[in-house]
């Protein structure tokens, strides 16, 4: 019943897409998508091209689409698995957004984390005490996985 | 020593005098001098200079009088005692004599003392100075004061050069103290007394008698009390011990269970016997008084309850059993009143000041008896030497333990009350002691009931559990089953009494600027009187059990979960034993015994904490007090005041009575939080009584939620009664099993209730919200199955979904989402876990991989199966429950926000369960990850069968583009046929189903090319032409009404701006829908006018099956 919906989304984003971002189904399944994000320039995941999994449960929009990493990422809110943990992906959702919206949200992520949330406590700790170490920890990480 | 001896011994005999008259206006004067009848009152003959004599047998309280005002008389007895007319054959003056000298052991006349072998003491000296006054008198009343003075004086250490009173100094008992020749004195005293009686003499002779021999009395215990105090006064023995140690020692030969705690022995002429202590301490509190005992005992009672053996580390369990022998002198100081009320009296009751609240306990008055107990943390020696290496101990050694100290602490909690309620009873202030000893207890101890306290800061365990025994038994009286006294307790009391501060306390549902108004605003008035007793005692049990019992039950409960912690990391250690052999055998082994040792202790923590908190007696009476407690507040909120007679009516009124919602949040929560600890360790405790009152209360606040603020103490009252259905022993339905299907308020309520809560968790306000309500709603189906045989239950459902449809939509709807969701969730975890597993298998390429590419994975498998086994078991629920509930109410399923989704969640499943991927979902030992596709597959099959006749679901099965494929259904069919999952007659009449979906497909396709739509007549949300569009107040956006109903069902705000709406806020716009209308009936047209081989695909496929 929402493929109208991601149809839309779909054409959206060809017309008219987020800067660093972009995304589209994987085959003909227009339920699973996979998309990218370039690491943000302020951030220690600059130069890095991201891979992302995107699926969409039977209830979207009414609720948040699935979406997780595929590359390997060290970053409070992302965990080994490519699990993120972003608000709006849960509880904060609103039928609204949209994945055009959720990507741009990433990449924010990206830039700023959320260590008082965190997915994985020891970079959250990391990150608030010692900025400089995971700032490198990142960056080794983009220059491993991501590029 | 300066002076002659005669002017010393003069001046201390004065000022020993003016002491002693100070606390007894005439001391000698109290016993009826005529013969005039016992009364005992005032002897009116005697011409006394001042003070009236007052009897001190009545201890009413006498002016106290400063010494100053006092002449330093001689002799303070300064009456004549008259032979009166008594019958020849009794001879007062004579019997006196003799009385007086049996007693005091002392003679005037020497050759009386030669006769005795100096036994009997030859005052020689008074004897001279009294020959200088005149004839010396016989022994009796007015010379007995210096008769005893000039015995004390006498020191066998001294020397005499006077050969005739040299034998007599060389006589005395030389290692005799003061207060062991009084004592000895005090004893023969009571001996005369006897022996009088059994004489049978005329009572006014007798009376006389009596009279003499009690100031005599009165004479001895002054002196005993005064080298209590001052024990230098008289010549004492150089290697004794003396002062308050002497009274000391007796007071703890007093218990039979304990061993002697010094040399002491009772048994010598001058020493107290078991039997003569309390005698001999009310004589001490008739004869002093006030300030006058305190200096006496107080010391006596610091010594006593402070004794260093209740600070040896073996507490409870020290062989000579001291602290019985510490309690049972206590006992005997408390059952003389005047003494109860000294100890409270005293500083060290309750020691006021900067006192941190771990060290009260060790330094106020009862504190060192009060805190002794089983807990490890306070007693290791006592819980190691019971409880050490638990894994080796068997269980009727483990019980005998639990029985043997339960017995102890029972009999330590008894004595306690005991003397507490002594003392409450003792006098208005003593009680006031009391009840301020208990409330500092509280007040200091406000932390302790924190999430994260440190134990160091606060009263330990034993002493607050000791404590709330103490206080649940002053609650006893007034708990009666027919709650008589229900209406004493005062409902404003925390606005008429300060004894309990709730600053730091959340209220059930207030803010703190809110409770502050109301107890100003019910303040009591200047002249009202305290609150009584009873309110005292029913809130500072409640405030005692939240900082103690509770607190300690919370810390109990922790360490069963530090061993789930411990056993999850002794598996990852043990792992699959490849290590075995391996360079890392030896790391891994010690690491693994570590673990072991550790667990081992936490297993001794929990076994002492066991015999504490689940004693059968404490526990029966904690139980009786919540219920009392719930039963009460429940009576608060009922809008009659009558609950439990008759029973309250649910829901509740929507307005929360203010005296309720200002209540500290604490008092329901405990309620809850204790019945969930004896659902959990000991749920048969319930089952002698409080289950019901435990369903009532549960049911009152499910059906009205709103009178609770915070959502988790919500989610805890859904989760008592889930551990109320769990079996245990015997009982297969568990402890509320048989109430929940039985009680007529379950019957009526509980269905509605349990729904009306499935709805609350979906948004709680707390940040935990999106995980918490899996919790809460895996609980409620639980409890669903469990009562779902129940026709009674049935029916209410039934009457539910059609008298509140609304409602019971919107719980169908959130079901549906739970299922999407949970198995979107575990399906795609299972199909990770597949994955890796299958990577692994292959053990040459895994291998082959780098180390730390496969820790990863290892660690990404361990942590999906952590998951997995959640998600699927709470799947495997929720599916459980769409199957029982599509099969009794399908019609608000067929709801038009409704049907759609569910169908495409369903084909979804069916896809992922029977579809040509369902090989993802084969991974290894399927039950550890609680997965059982067989029985998921099946429910969801039966779920279509449950809806196969209802047309709109066919319809929305058709238009699901997704998942549904007729070929699909084909190999779920041929599924259940091959694992017998489904009967043949099921079988077909799935088949029958799929074909009229097949035909409605075709409809559906022929129906509706409306070719391009203008944007404007789009839904938002969905990009679908709007049939009803209308317009959200806040946002200004313009919906399709069945997409904004949707979606208000499980989120309550605009979706473009994330404010508060509800479906009858939304505005209609006729306009634009009849805009719409003209659309669509013009494309119709055009359609119809140009479509025609429509017609023929509809018949090709309904032949087609």
């Amino acid at each position: 019943m929402a493929l109208k919906r991601i149809n839309k989304e779909l054409i959206d984003l060809g017309r008219d897409p987020p800067s660093s971002c972009s995304a589209g189904p994987t085959g003909d399944n227009m339920f699973q998508w996979q998309a990218t994000i370039m690491g943000p320039g302020d951030s220690p995941y600059a130069g890095g091209v991201f891979f992302l999994n995107i699926t969409f449960p039977t209830d979207y929009p009414f609720k948040p689409p699935k979406v997780s990493f595929t590359t390997k990422i060290y970053h409070p809110n992302i965990n080994a698995n490519g699990s993120i943990c972003l608000d709006i992906l849960r509880d904060q959702w609103s039928p609204a957004l949209t994945i055009s919206k959720v990507l741009l949200s990433i990449c924010s992520m990206l830039t700023d984390p959320n260590p008082d949330d965190p997915l994985v406590p020891e970079i959250a700790q990391l990150y608030k005490t010692d900025r400089a170490r995971y700032e490198a920890t990142a960056r080794e990480w983009t220059r491993k996985y991501a590029m | 020593m300066s002076g002659t001896p005669q002017e010393d011994a003069d001046r201390i005999r004065l000022k020993r005098l003016a002491k002693l008259q100070s606390s007894t206006p005439s001391s000698s004067s109290s016993s009826p001098s005529t013969p005039a009848p016992a009364s005992s009152s005032s002897s009116p003959a005697t011409p006394l200079p001042r003070a009236p004599a007052i009897s001190k047998s009545i201890p009413a309280p006498s002016p106290k009088r400063p010494i100053a005002t006092q002449s330093p008389a001689p002799s303070p007895v300064p009456f004549k005692q008259r032979t009166a007319a008594a019958p020849a054959k009794f001879d007062l003056e004579a019997w006196e004599d003799a009385v007086v000298g049996e007693v005091l052991k002392v003679t005037l006349d020497k050759s009386v003392a030669e006769r005795s072998n100096y036994e009997i003491v030859w005052l020689k000296p008074l004897a001279a100075e009294l020959e200088s006054e005149g004839p010396i008198p016989r022994l009796g009343s007015e010379i007995i004061d210096r008769l005893l003075i000039a015995r004390l004086e006498l020191d066998p250490a001294s020397m005499s050069d006077d050969l005739d009173f040299l034998p007599v100094l060389a006589s005395l008992p030389p290692q005799q103290t003061t207060f062991e020749y009084l004592v000895g004195c005090w004893k023969r005293l009571n001996l005369s007394k006897v022996t009088l009686l059994k004489k049978g003499y005329p009572p006014l002779e007798t009376q006389q008698a009596i009279a003499s021999l009690e100031k005599l009395r009165e004479l001895v215990i002054s002196y005993a009390g005064l080298t209590l105090q001052e024990p230098e006064m008289f010549p004492q023995p150089s290697n004794r011990i003396v002062g308050p140690e002497e009274l000391l020692a007796p007071l703890l030969t007093l218990s039979s269970l304990s061993s002697p705690l010094s040399s002491f022995t009772s048994t010598g002429p001058g020493t107290l016997g078991p039997a003569d202590v309390e005698p001999f301490l009310q004589d001490l509190a008739r004869r002093f008084e006030g300030e006058e005992l305190d200096g006496i005992l107080a010391h006596v009672i610091r010594l006593l309850l402070f004794h260093p053996s209740l600070f040896r580390p073996e507490g409870l369990g020290g062989a000579d059993a001291s602290w019985r022998a510490v309690l049972a002198g206590l006992e005997a100081l408390v059952s003389v009143k005047p003494i109860a009320v000294l100890i409270t009296r005293m500083d060290e009751w309750c020691p006021q000041g900067d006192v941190g609240a771990e060290r009260f306990e060790k330094v106020s008055l009862l504190g060192p008896l009060i805190r002794l107990g089983i807990g490890e943390r306070e007693w290791p020696v006592l819980a190691r030497s019971y409880f050490s290496e638990p894994e080796k101990r068997t269980k009727p050694d483990v019980d005998s333990s639990f029985a043997s100290l339960r017995g102890t602490l029972k009999s330590l909690q008894s004595s306690l009350f005991q003397v507490f309620n002594t003392m409450v009873r003792a006098s208005p202030e003593s009680r006031e002691a009391v009840l301020q000893y208990f409330a500092r207890v509280v007040q200091l101890n406000g932390k302790r009931a924190g999430m994260q306290v440190d134990p160091d800061t606060v009263a330990s365990d034993s002493f607050m559990v000791n404590l709330q025994s103490i206080l649940l038994r002053f609650a006893e009286p007034f708990m009666d089953a027919k709650y008589t006294k229900i209406d004493r307790i005062d409902t404003g009391y925390y606005a008429h009494s300060s004894r309990i501060d709730l600053k730091e306390e959340t209220r059930i549902k207030a803010t703190s600027d809110e409770a502050e108004e109301w107890a100003k605003a019910n303040q009591a008035p200047a002249d009202a009187p305290a609150p009584n007793f009873i309110s005292d005692i029913f809130y500072l049990t409640i405030a005692m059990n939240h900082y103690g019992y509770q607190k300690t039950v919370d810390t109990y409960e922790d360490l069963a979960k530090h061993t789930d912690e411990l056993q999850r990391h002794l598996d990852m250690l043990n792992g699959d034993g490849s290590w075995m052999g391996t360079p890392f055998q030896a790391r891994t082994e010690a690491a693994i015994n570590a673990v072991k040792v550790q667990m081992s202790k936490i297993h001794t923590q929990q076994l002492a904490f066991q015999t504490q908190l689940l004693d059968p007696e404490l526990v029966f009476r904690s139980i009786g007090f919540t219920n009392f407690v719930s039963t009460w507040l429940i009576r608060l909120v009922d809008p009659k005041k009558l609950h439990p007679t008759p029973i309250i009516e649910l829901p509740l009124p929507q307005e929360v009575p203010l005296s309720f919602r200002v209540l500290p949040e604490y008092i329901l929560d405990d309620i809850i939080g204790y019945h969930l600890f004896i659902l959990r360790n000991s749920p048969q405790s319930l089952d002698l009584s409080g289950k019901t009152e435990l369903l009532i209360f549960a049911l009152t606040f499910l059906t009205s939620t709103w009178y609770i603020k915070n959502p988790f103490l919500k989610a805890k009252i859904n989760e008592a009664v889930f551990y109320g259905i769990l079996k245990y022993g015997p009982e297969r339905s568990g402890v509320l099993g048989g109430v929940l299907n039985t009680h007529p308020m379950a019957l009526k309520h509980l269905m509605p209730a349990l729904m009306h809560f499935y709805i609350e968790v979906e948004q709680t306000g707390a940040s935990s919200q999106f995980y918490d309500k899996f919790n809460a709603r895996r609980n409620i189906a639980y409890i669903l199955k469990a009562i779902w045989d129940n026709p009674a239950h049935r029916d209410a459902l039934k009457r539910e979904s059609k008298t509140n449809i609304e409602k019971f939509v919107r719980f169908v709807n959130l079901m549906i989402n739970d299922v999407t969701y949970l198995m979107d969730e575990s399906l795609s975890e299972l199909s990770q876990i597949h994955n890796i597993q299958m990577e692994m298998a292959d053990r040459a390429a895994w291998e082959a991989k780098p180390a730390q590419h496969r820790r990863e994975r290892e660690g990404t498998l361990r942590s999906l199966e952590r998951h997995a086994s959640g998600y699927a078991t709470l799947g495997k629920s929720t599916v459980d429950l769409l199957k029982i509930f599509t099969a009794e109410a399908k019609v608000p399923f067929m709801m038009p926000e409704i049907v759609g989704r569910l169908a495409a969640m369903l084909d979804y499943n069916l896809e992922a369960l029977a579809g040509p991927r369902k090989n993802d979902l084969k991974v290894k030992d399927p039950e550890k990850y609680r997965f059982d596709p067989q029985k998921l597959l099946s429910d969801i099959v039966q779920v279509y069968l449950n809806l196969s006749d209802q047309g709109d679901f066919v319809r929305a099965v058709a238009e699901d583009e997704r998942s549904y494929r007729k070929s699909l259904f084909e190999s779920a069919a041929g599924l259940c046929r091959r694992l017998h999952l489904k009967t043949d007659d099921e079988i077909e009449l799935l088949r029958l189903f799929v074909v009229k979906v097949e035909e409605m497909k075709a409809t559906l396709e022929a129906e509706e090319d409306l070719g391009e739509i203008p944007d404007e007549f789009l839904d938002p949300l969905m990009f679908t032409l709007m049939r009803d569009p209308v317009i959200l107040p806040s946002s200004n956006t313009v919906i399709d009404r069945s997409t904004i109903k949707a979606h208000l069902l499980s989120d309550t705000k605009d979706p473009f701006n994330r404010q508060p709406l509800s479906i009858e806020d939304v505005i209609p716009n006729p306009e634009l829908k009849e805009k719409i209308e003209t659309f669509m009936s013009d494309r119709r047209r055009k359609n119809t006018a140009l479509d025609m081989p429509a017609e023929e695909i509809v018949h090709m496929d309904a032949s087609a099956d």
